[in-house]
Parts: structure tokens; C-alpha cells; sequence
């Protein structure tokens, strides 16, 4: 009943507001305003049926604070919102108001305070000093529409602590709440040392999923759902985001990011392959979120997934082969140069793994069949020198 | 006479180069197996270690921050945990026991390393595509070639996991069939593979989890 009674009260305060702002009067009358008091502000959000409604946020801008001019009360700037007196045409329009407000808000600004929207769907906001307010919702509850925003006007105190209250009934929203998720990739391309300038080529990247069906920025490959990307010289690489709904919840999604060898002899190929892992989940308050893993086929995670490329200068002959494939190096690199540690096939010590292109399984086998050969050959030669030295009519010797 | 001379000449020379020639044979077979005697003493060594610091829970994570965060993704894609061993990266402890078999697994290979220990070729005893190399060394993959169908074979992952398989088949797969070799869409969870004796082609042995529901 009090609170009702508040909320009247508020409510015909507000009504005299505009009546005198309307007439040019001051909005407070002829009452001496209590400038110095305490004011709050509840907020309680329900569901259409009357249900508490948790989950989200609201932030509380405050945007004008109430002070006497030249004896008469008048909403003046804070400052993150504009400088001066707030005018009395922004003040017969609070919704239009409103909107102008929280087009230039700021929640990480000093007049900003964020409240978390908890169990019981009240926010309270409370040491408040007379003034004006913006109240925005940036985020609502899952299945529902955010709130419009709205000034809010806390006049004169009556004495003791003013508080303005409102039950909100929240719209539940029919847009399907998606979350979308970029990988972020980068393309860089290293000179080998050596003078001249680096010639700009195209370079192509693949993205594929482990099932055809996994959400995709676009698909290029309908055999296996890949999408495939130029991209001229270095810089990023931008597949796009990959757009997941309520029906990814709970399910974790893996693609392969890689480059697909070209075939301009002045470069190497990076051939490493990135893998992004993106896990779709419910935020606390029933929001869509997302959780991403990046790491290449050499077990190393990264934050981006980089692909590089070895220029070298037309002038030297470049090496034979077309790859690169360096474990050692992570962070997505593929490496360049002449790593020890680079896997390709072929004896090790004598020759450079890039300059080996990677066609075969790695040569894992002793040199067994030299021994039998060196073996067998010695023994014939050896047995053919004997009988000739015998054949020759000498027996000793 | 001058003959006589001239095959005896001949015949001195053959049997000095069919010597030489036996001689080298007797050094490649001491280097050989002088090689693989080394290579098993290091992986015993390794291997050692790291049993050590997996049944204590000391194995030094090399990448602790995607092991410790607590997070959604499922593990089985996560990236496999490594441990360190003299500044070594590991993947885990491969056994056969059927041949008697214990060694380490590195995480990637390079020919310098597969003169130590067993290496990963490709993929992850994660997500079933896991594909280990190693030199036809007694003591590394050499037994390879008495693996029979039916054989037990576990790898333990450097956080104490593991891993439990069953030998599928042994087949040869020639050195070009790079993508037969890894095809991740097989029906096998992890290969071993080596040369075979004269190392033309690659014997791969196909395991199957047994402890996966």
C-alpha cells in the first residue's frame, strides 16, 4: 500500500513536472528543493505471468544532477552526457530523451553503474542525489527483449529516503539468439635474408570442418563443406565469422585451417595446419557463449593461427622443394629455413630438410642390405682373386 | 709367364678388394649395431624418467595453461599434454608387452630424434588418428615385425593416463602412401610403423582401443 502510495506520489510529481515545464514553470514549483538528499531507485522485472525474471544487466547513467539556478531548481549536465542545463524540450520528451541518451552512453564511464539482474529480478540503486537518470538494459534475460531505455527523474526528496519504484514486465523475444565466432589469421611473409624485392603472389587457404554439416561462414566445397580463401601478399585472413545457435549448446565443433600449396617456385609453403575448437555453452543466465582452442598439428596452442611464407629472391636458385615443416617453432608459424628439427625424409646429416619435398614416409630402417651386399661382394671377390691365383699355377703365397 | 704373372696380379688384387669390401661389411654391421644399442639405452633411460615422474604426478607439463584452465572444451580436443624431459618434449610411454617393449614417445619427429626414442608422426591418441614412428632399432620398433593380431599394446599419457589398444593387423604400406598411411577415417585409433629389413617399404601395425565405450 506504501509503496503504492510512493509510486502515486512519484508519479504525480513527475505529472507536475511536465505541467510546469509545459507552462515554463519550474518543474518543482514553488518548493525549495532538498538537493542534498538520498534518493534509490528499484527495479523489478518480471515475466508476463508475474514470475521474477532473472538474468542480464542494467546500467544506471547518471546523466544530470539537480541544482538551483538563479533560485530555481534545473537539471544540469554531469558532464559524460553534455555540458549546461538539460533543456526543457529534451525534457518534454523523455522517450525521444532517452534514445538520444543511450545512442552516446558509456558503461564503462564514470556515471555508469552496472547491476547484475539476480534470482529475485530486483536491482536496486541506492545513494542516489537528485537528478536525472538513464536507465538502459544491455543485456536481458535469455528469451527476452532488453529494455527500452528510460530517464528517470528523482525530485525533491518529502523527507527521508526517496525511492522510485517499478515493476517492469519484460517482452519475451522471438529472435533466436545467435553467438558468432571468428578466427583470427594472419599471413606473413619473410624475405630469406637475402636483397631484392619481395614479388606479391596469391596465396589460397582452406577451411574445413570434420563433418560437412558443422556451421560454416560460407562453403565453397560441397564434397566436404570447406571454405576456401585468397589472399594477395600478407596481412589477415578473414573467413568470416561462423554463426552458432541454440542448438549448438553442449556440442564442440573442429576445423583445420590450412594453406594450400601454390605454385610459384620463389616462395615456400607453409604447411602447417591450425586447428580451431569452438564449444557453444549457456552463460549463468541462460545467454549464449562460446569457448575457442587454437593449435596446430605440432601439439602447440596459439592465441592466431599465422601461416608464412619464405620469399627468396628470384636471383638464387630457390630449394627443390615446395614446403615448409617446422616442428620447433610454434605459435602457428610453419617456419622457415633450415631448422635440425624440420620433418622431412631423406638421410638427415647430408642434406636440408626443405630442400626435400615431403612426398614419402620418413626412411625409419637401418642400412641393413649395404652389409649383405658388401658381404656377398667381398666373398665373390675374394673366392674369383683366390682361384685365379691358384689357376695361375702359384700355390703359395 | 707373363700370363702367369698378370692373373696372379689380378687375383692378389680381387682378393685385397673382396677383403676390403668384407671389412666395410664388418664396420656398417658394428655401426649398426653399435647405433641401435645406443638408441635403446637412451630410450631406456627416457622412458625411465618419465615412468618415474608419472607415477609420482611430478611430469613437468610444458603446457600447464591448457591443461589447468578450467574450461569446456571436451578434452578429447584438446591438445595432448607433454612433459619434459632434459628439455625434451614427451607424449607418453608406448608399451608392447607382447615383445617387450617400453619407450617414450616424443611429440614430433625429426631424423635426429627418432635416433632416440619413438616419435608421433601424425594426429592424436586423442581423437583416435594417432600414428607413431620409430627406426627399425632392437630395442625401438625393430619387434614390429613379430606383432601379431590380437596383441595388447597401452600408451600412458605423460598425466597418468591410459590409453588401452588391441594389435588389428600388420600390413606393408609403401613409402609414398603418405595419406593411406594417416587416413584418419580408417577403422584404427593408432598406427606404428618402421621399415621393414630392407627398408623399401614400411611395416604398420593397426591398433583398436579396447577401452572406449
Amino acid at each position: 500500500m506504501k509503496r503504492i502510495k510512493l509510486t502515486c506520489a512519484v508519479l504525480l510529481i513527475l505529472l507536475l513536472a511536465f505541467t510546469h515545464i509545459a507552462y515554463g514553470a519550474s518543474p518543482y514549483g514553488s518548493s525549495t528543493p532538498d538537493y542534498g538528499r538520498s534518493c534509490s531507485i528499484d527495479v523489478v522485472l518480471k515475466t508476463p505471468d508475474g514470475k521474477p525474471l532473472p538474468g542480464g544487466r542494467l546500467v544506471l547513467y547518471s546523466v544530470a544532477k539537480l541544482r538551483d539556478d538563479g533560485g530555481s531548481p534545473a537539471f544540469f549536465y554531469t558532464g559524460d552526457f553534455g555540458s549546461g542545463r538539460v533543456s526543457d524540450d529534451d525534457l518534454s520528451d523523455l522517450a525521444g530523451f532517452a534514445d538520444r541518451l543511450a545512442k552516446s552512453a558509456d558503461p564503462a564511464s564514470s556515471s555508469a553503474t552496472e547491476r547484475s539482474i539476480g534470482g529475485t529480478g530486483r536491482v536496486s540503486f541506492s545513494g542516489l542525489s537528485t537528478g536525472l537518470y538513464l536507465l538502459t538494459q544491455p543485456r536481458s534475460a535469455a528469451g527476452y527483449q532488453e529494455l527500452l531505455p528510460a530517464v528517470i527523474m528523482l525530485p525533491q526528496s518529502t523527507g527521508g529516503t526517496l525511492t522510485y519504484s517499478v515493476d517492469v514486465q519484460s517482452k519475451p523475444s522471438t529472435k533466436v539468439e545467435t553467438i558468432l565466432v571468428d578466427p583470427p589469421i594472419g599471413k606473413r611473409i619473410d624475405p630469406d635474408g637475402k636483397t631484392g624485392p619481395m614479388e606479391d603472389t596469391l596465396f589460397t587457404f582452406k577451411m574445413t570442418p570434420d563433418k560437412p554439416d558443422y556451421p560454416m561462414p560460407f562453403v565453397t566445397d560441397p564434397t566436404d563443406g570447406s571454405a576456401t580463401l585468397t589472399r594477395m601478399g600478407a596481412g589477415e585472413v578473414e573467413f568470416g565469422f561462423i554463426e552458432f545457435g541454440p542448438d549448438s549448446v553442449g556440442k564442440t565443433y573442429r576445423y583445420t585451417l590450412w594453406e594450400v600449396p601454390g605454385d610459384n617456385k620463389d616462395y615456400d609453403y607453409d604447411l602447417n595446419q591450425i586447428y580451431v575448437v569452438i564449444t557453444i555453452g549457456l552463460e549463468e543466465d541462460g545467454h549464449l557463449k562460446y569457448e575457442r582452442l587454437m593449435y596446430d598439428k605440432y601439439n602447440i596452442p596459439m592465441e592466431e593461427a599465422t601461416f608464412v611464407n619464405i620469399f627468396h629472391s628470384p636471383k638464387e636458385e630457390p630449394p627443390t622443394g615446395s614446403g615448409i615443416d617446422d616442428p620447433t617453432t610454434g605459435g602457428g608459424i610453419g617456419g622457415g629455413g633450415s631448422g635440425d628439427d624440420s620433418g622431412s625424409i631423406g638421410d638427415d646429416e647430408d642434406i636440408d630438410d626443405n630442400d626435400v619435398p615431403l612426398a614419402n614416409l620418413p626412411q625409419t630402417g637401418q642400412l641393413w642390405w649395404p652389409v649383405y651386399l658388401l658381404s656377398a661382394l667381398g666373398a665373390v671377390f675374394f673366392l674369383c682373386g683366390f682361384t685365379l691365383r691358384k689357376s695361375s699355377g702359384d700355390e703359395s703365397f | 709367364m707373363k700370363a702367369s704373372s698378370l692373373k696372379k696380379k689380378l687375383g692378389n688384387a680381387l682378393m685385397i678388394a673382396g677383403l676390403l669390401l668384407i671389412c666395410g661389411a664388418m664396420i656398417l654391421l658394428y655401426y649398426n649395431r653399435w647405433e641401435s644399442s645406443k638408441a635403446g639405452l637412451a630410450s631406456l633411460n627416457i622412458r625411465n624418467a618419465l615412468a618415474e615422474a608419472i607415477n609420482e604426478g611430478t611430469a613437468e607439463l610444458a603446457q600447464p595453461e591448457v591443461q589447468a584452465v578450467e574450461n569446456t572444451i571436451p578434452d578429447e580436443y584438446l591438445p595432448m599434454a607433454v612433459g619434459v624431459v632434459d628439455d625434451t618434449r614427451y607424449l607418453g610411454i608406448l608399451e608392447i608387452p607382447s615383445l617387450e617393449l617400453s619407450l617414450p614417445v616424443r611429440e614430433n619427429w625429426d631424423y635426429n630424434s627418432l635416433k632416440i626414442s619413438p616419435c608421433r608422426y601424425s594426429g592424436s591418441y586423442k581423437t583416435g588418428d594417432f600414428v607413431v614412428c620409430a627406426h627399425n632399432y632392437d630395442k625401438h620398433f625393430g619387434p614390429l615385425r613379430n606383432a601379431r593380431a590380437g596383441a595388447e599394446v597401452v600408451f600412458i599419457s605423460v598425466t597418468g593416463e591410459r590409453y588401452s589398444y588391441v594389435i588389428s593387423n600388420v600390413e606393408t604400406v609403401q613409402p609414398t602412401d603418405i595419406d593411406y598411411m594417416i587416413d584418419s577415417s580408417a577403422d584404427w585409433d593408432m598406427t606404428l610403423f618402421t621399415c621393414t629389413t630392407g627398408g623399401r617399404t614400411r611395416c604398420a601395425v593397426r591398433c583398436i582401443r579396447t577401452d572406449q565405450n
